[in-house]
């Protein structure tokens, strides 16, 4: 029925663009072993690589108050080594020729850390082996001067990556805003310098016996491998982890703006303005989360967005714009960015935005429009499986799918959520979450050029 | 876009997944250290149980039977109707098929006077064309949900096309419209200049930036085109007019400057047969002769400091010229710079990050391209330890030259460089870009296919002869950073002049960081 809808909905402009190909399909193999872990198993033997990825079900949702950037840092320490693999995984890793940033890394956001590395398909015993001295044999060397480093460490990144970057600063403000303590995610993923530096190594051990357990994680494995050999070795190196607490998924925790916020942030690395308007938004997987995905794509995604369309094509005030629908387990934001051309003003753009949106509330979208955001979504999906790991890539996207529904094999029904949505769907989303009166209007300006904002 | 997706990639500012702010540095460790003594298993916790230890845990595991290997594709080689070359990779596995269009000619055809001209028009290239305004030819690329865009290098541009197969047809009409006939309306120039100003104003804050601006200036020589900031300056590209735009599109986007580039989920003879239909109006020109200056001696060494005074690190760069991609000493030098510089554990990164701690990481990047060829060492530097990291790069690069490298790096040199191949054309796009690449230095179709077994044939010889190439006695040094605790310092070590210059104030700057790759 769905199907049929978008038809109809798109058959004008479907008329001039060629049929549709098939969604992609991933073929898998999922299982559960007794102490809890979860594995998901996909050949793919295009190129001699296995793509080994470990996500550990535990975010910045998970922070207590006064723990702001706990998941993050905590993501650092499982770099530094563990009792049987030394001090160092990159140095096992180039020693079987898995090199860069890109084959092997680590990555924190609300929801979940995520480790992977790919290697040459003969050394998947060599990956296992690290990844399950990490998991089970991590607090053997975890000590005062590992931990000493990684504080350091990370409040250098939360300086170089936020702080010294422009608009850095801002983004940091708009989830103090929208997420006031004791709310998770204060301060986003990266933490406030002084919380970062006063984790004690005691509090340290008890965040990863609390959520670094077996039975919290889940293992894909993606790329050249024998399913019974690799089921062999995944259970010799996990097999024997016992189960660790359960952790049960954070609550929903969606604060509400009272008011609508009016700010100035004074940001000494940027040279021209950014006019940013932020709202509270929508959970994962909730009905909602298709339309607003789609109500982003339509004001912010490319250069026939409506931002673009009006801020940079017709009028020449902005330089870029952005539009974004972010969603996790506990919480959302709906986002809308426009970094203004030099010699241009805040106040010049706001009221340009006000009317678009105000347009998207009371007239809605265009067919051509929706259709053409959905298009975007299915080619999305269709090249990120090109990948077989990395950032992002197959082994990802079966780990997001095992997380978020609970089904890795759930990217053809995702489509379909995103191909039934309709006009007047993202016309009420507009109307509903994106509310004059609760929201926050960031005015972000070069430091020293305050008294124009 | 679902974030959910968008996470995955994490690319979202709020999460914190950069290559460079993912990978945690590992703690300082002194190289020859025994690893630490096993400290007593920790008392069992409540809700955590210890994992019983076991002998098969205590040494990293033996590799599976048998050995990986990677077969790349070699590409079919075919010419159009107009003499275009095209090479087309076949590949089914996935729906999507990417196109890469090499133009033989980049910066290097640019006035001086007109820096960020051959940028200019890549960004124009999509703005419009003589049939399709702007507003509409974005609706008709992004309807088809295709990935088109274009860049320009030294000595070349590439336009890069990615579509779906369903839709290729079309695609491939929008990439031949947008190739063959942009508009350059004086309004959509005016507009995409204005946001190129915006963009080399945002650049005075990015220390990356400004070291490669002037990398290019100390080895290529301030009155040659790669000499000149990248991307050009607010006043040169308030220079440019859609004339001048028309005029180096006209000259040098011609099928006898060109090569095209296929691979995906195509068949070759359909590939060419479509390409003949869309490219056929193209008609070749001969092309006016440059005349570059030389490329200056890189005799007296000199050290240019930027001065930026609140930065937390100072960039640190030490780069020279070395052969071009043609050389046979191209595949040596790249293999064992992965010794130098190339890899976590290479020579540069554990002694300036493990050793002393004076830096998150230090690496050095060799480009072989079609008439040149650089290697650079860089990274960037705890402020305050600015001139005793570059003692330590003085060392470890003359090191490098006078002795090579161990057998034992040579070795994990080849295995990173042969190992990590199969990610490197992972991808259609990949696949394309890189045998563009290929195709323009005249490397022929089987260069992947023959490579693994060039690099395993590389001597210790090889490795200590070529390594001497790092003449760094006489290469420039640029330093970007605080200048006032720092200048004198580095003066004190005697490299040579001292320059001391400020961050250029009208955002002259260079764009992205150039040969940071």
């Amino acid at each position: 029925m769905f199907r049929h809808v978008l038809l109809m909905a798109g058959a004008a402009l479907l008329f001039a663009l060629p049929a549709r190909a098939a969604d992609p399909q991933i073929k898998f193999e999922k299982y559960q072993m007794p102490n809890g872990l979860t594995v998901i198993l996909a050949e793919d033997h295009r190129l001699p690589q296995v793509a080994v990825d470990i996500w550990y079900h535990v975010g910045a949702a998970n922070q207590t108050k006064g723990k702001s950037g706990f998941a993050h840092l905590f993501e650092h320490m499982m770099f530094s080594g563990a009792k049987h693999i030394g001090p160092t995984p990159f140095k096992i890793l180039e020693g079987i020729g898995t090199t860069g940033g890109a084959m092997a890394n680590g990555t924190t956001n609300f929801d979940r850390t995520n480790y992977f590395e790919v290697v040459p398909s003969n050394e998947l015993p060599t990956a296992l082996w690290m990844e399950s001295d990490r998991m089970a044999f991590l607090l053997d060397t975890l000590d005062e001067k590992k931990l000493a480093i990684q504080r350091n460490v990370v409040s250098n990144e939360r300086r170089q990556s936020f702080e010294n970057r422009p608009y850095g600063t801002a983004v940091l403000r708009m989830m103090d805003v929208l997420f006031p303590q004791p709310h998770p995610f204060y301060d986003s993923t990266i933490g406030t310098i002084a919380e970062i530096q006063s984790a004690s190594l005691d509090e340290i051990k008890a965040f990863f016996r609390q959520f670094y357990g077996v039975n919290n994680a889940s293992l894909v494995l993606v790329g050249d491998f024998q399913p019974d050999t690799a089921k062999k070795l995944v259970e010799q190196y996990f097999g024997p982890i016992p189960r660790g607490p359960e952790v049960p998924v954070p609550a929903p925790n969606q604060p509400a703006l009272a008011k609508e916020i009016r700010e100035t942030v004074n940001d000494k690395v940027a040279e021209v303005p950014k006019l940013g308007i932020a709202w509270t938004g929508v959970r994962a997987m909730t009905p909602e989360e298709p339309a607003g995905d789609m109500l982003a794509s339509i004001l912010g995604d490319g250069r026939t967005c409506r931002l673009y369309k009006r801020l940079v094509l017709e009028k020449k005030l902005a330089a870029g714009v952005d539009a974004a629908n972010t969603t996790t387990r506990i919480a959302g934001i709906f986002n809308v960015d426009v970094v203004a051309n030099a010699g241009f003003t805040n106040e010049q753009l706001l009221p340009e935005v006000q009317a678009i949106l105000d347009d998207v509330k009371k007239n809605g979208v265009t067919e051509a429009e929706l259709e053409r955001a959905k298009r975007k979504v299915t080619a999305a999906r269709l090249r990120e499986v090109e990948r077989i790991g990395g950032f992002g890539g197959k082994a990802d996207l079966l780990n997001a799918y095992e997380m978020y529904a609970g089904d890795p094999g759930f990217l053809p029904k995702d489509l379909a959520r995103y191909r039934a949505v309709t006009a007047q769907q993202v016309k009420d989303f507009a109307n509903a979450y994106l509310p004059d009166d609760h929201r926050l209007i960031q005015f972000v300006v070069p430091a020293a050029k305050t008294a124009e904002r | 876009m679902n974030k959910i997706l968008a996470a995955l990639l994490a690319a979202l500012a709020l999460g914190c997944a950069t290559t460079e702010t993912a990978v945690p540095p590992a703690p300082p460790e002194k190289p020859a250290a025994p690893p630490p003594a096993p400290p007593a298993t920790p008392a069992p916790t409540p809700g955590s149980p210890p994992t019983p230890d076991a002998a098969f845990r205590a040494q990293q595991p033996a590799p599976l039977p048998g050995t990986p290997t990677f077969d790349a594709p070699v590409p079919v080689v075919k010419k159009l109707k107009n003499g275009v070359e095209v090479w087309v990779v076949e590949n089914p596995a996935i729906p999507v098929v990417a196109v890469e269009v090499v133009i033989k000619s980049g910066v290097n055809a640019e006035p001086i006077e007109k820096a960020g001209l051959a940028d200019l028009v890549v960004s124009l290239l999509d703005e419009g064309t003589r049939t399709r305004p702007a507003d509409k030819l974005a609706e008709a690329i992004e309807d088809l949900a295709m990935r088109l865009n274009a860049n320009a290098g030294r000595e070349d541009i590439r336009v890069h096309m990615n579509s779906l197969t369903e839709a290729l047809p079309q695609a491939l009409d929008l990439m031949a419209d947008v190739l063959l006939n942009p508009a350059f309306r004086p309004e959509d120039v005016s507009r995409v200049k204005d946001q190129k100003i915006t963009d080399l104003l945002q650049k005075k804050g990015v220390p990356q930036a400004l070291a490669a601006d002037e990398m290019g200036r100390l080895l290529f020589g301030a009155k040659h085109p790669w000499g000149q900031p990248d991307g050009g300056t607010p006043e040169t590209i308030r220079a440019i007019t859609p004339a001048d735009l028309q005029k180096f599109h006209d000259t040098w986007f011609r099928p006898n400057n060109a090569v095209v580039v296929v691979s995906g989920d195509v068949k070759v003879d359909q590939m060419v047969k479509m390409l003949d239909e869309r490219l056929g109006a193209w008609k070749a020109k001969p092309l006016p002769k440059l005349s570059l200056p030389a490329l200056p001696d890189l005799k007296a060494r000199t050290v240019t400091f930027v001065d930026m005074p609140n930065a937390s690190q100072s960039q640190v760069w030490v780069a020279g010229r070395v052969m071009n991609a043609k050389s046979p000493d191209a595949v040596v030098l790249r293999t064992i710079n992965f010794a130098l510089g190339g890899m976590f554990t290479s020579r540069l990164n554990m002694n300036l990050r493990e050793v002393h701690g004076y830096s998150y990481g230090v690496r050095s990047a060799v480009e072989a391209a079609r008439t040149y060829g650089t290697l650079m060492a860089y990274g960037g530097i705890v402020a305050k330890n600015t001139s005793e990291a570059l003692k330590e790069y003085e060392d470890e690069l003359a090191r490098f030259a006078s002795g090579g490298i161990t057998g034992e790096e040579l070795a994990k040199s080849k295995n990173a460089f042969i190992r990590t191949m199969p990610s490197r054309l992972e991808t259609n796009d990949a696949v394309a870009s890189a045998y563009g690449t290929v195709a323009f230095y005249e490397l022929g179709p089987d260069y992947y296919k023959t490579l693994p077994a060039k690099i395993s044939a590389v001597t210790p010889a090889d490795a200590t002869r070529v390594a001497k190439v790092v003449t760094a006695e006489r290469w420039p040094v640029i330093i970007v950073g605080p200048a006032q605790e720092n200048a004198d310092k580095v003066k004190k070590l005697e490299l040579g002049p001292v320059e001391l210059k400020a961050v250029p104030s009208s955002g002259g700057g260079a764009g992205s960081s150039v040969g940071v790759k």
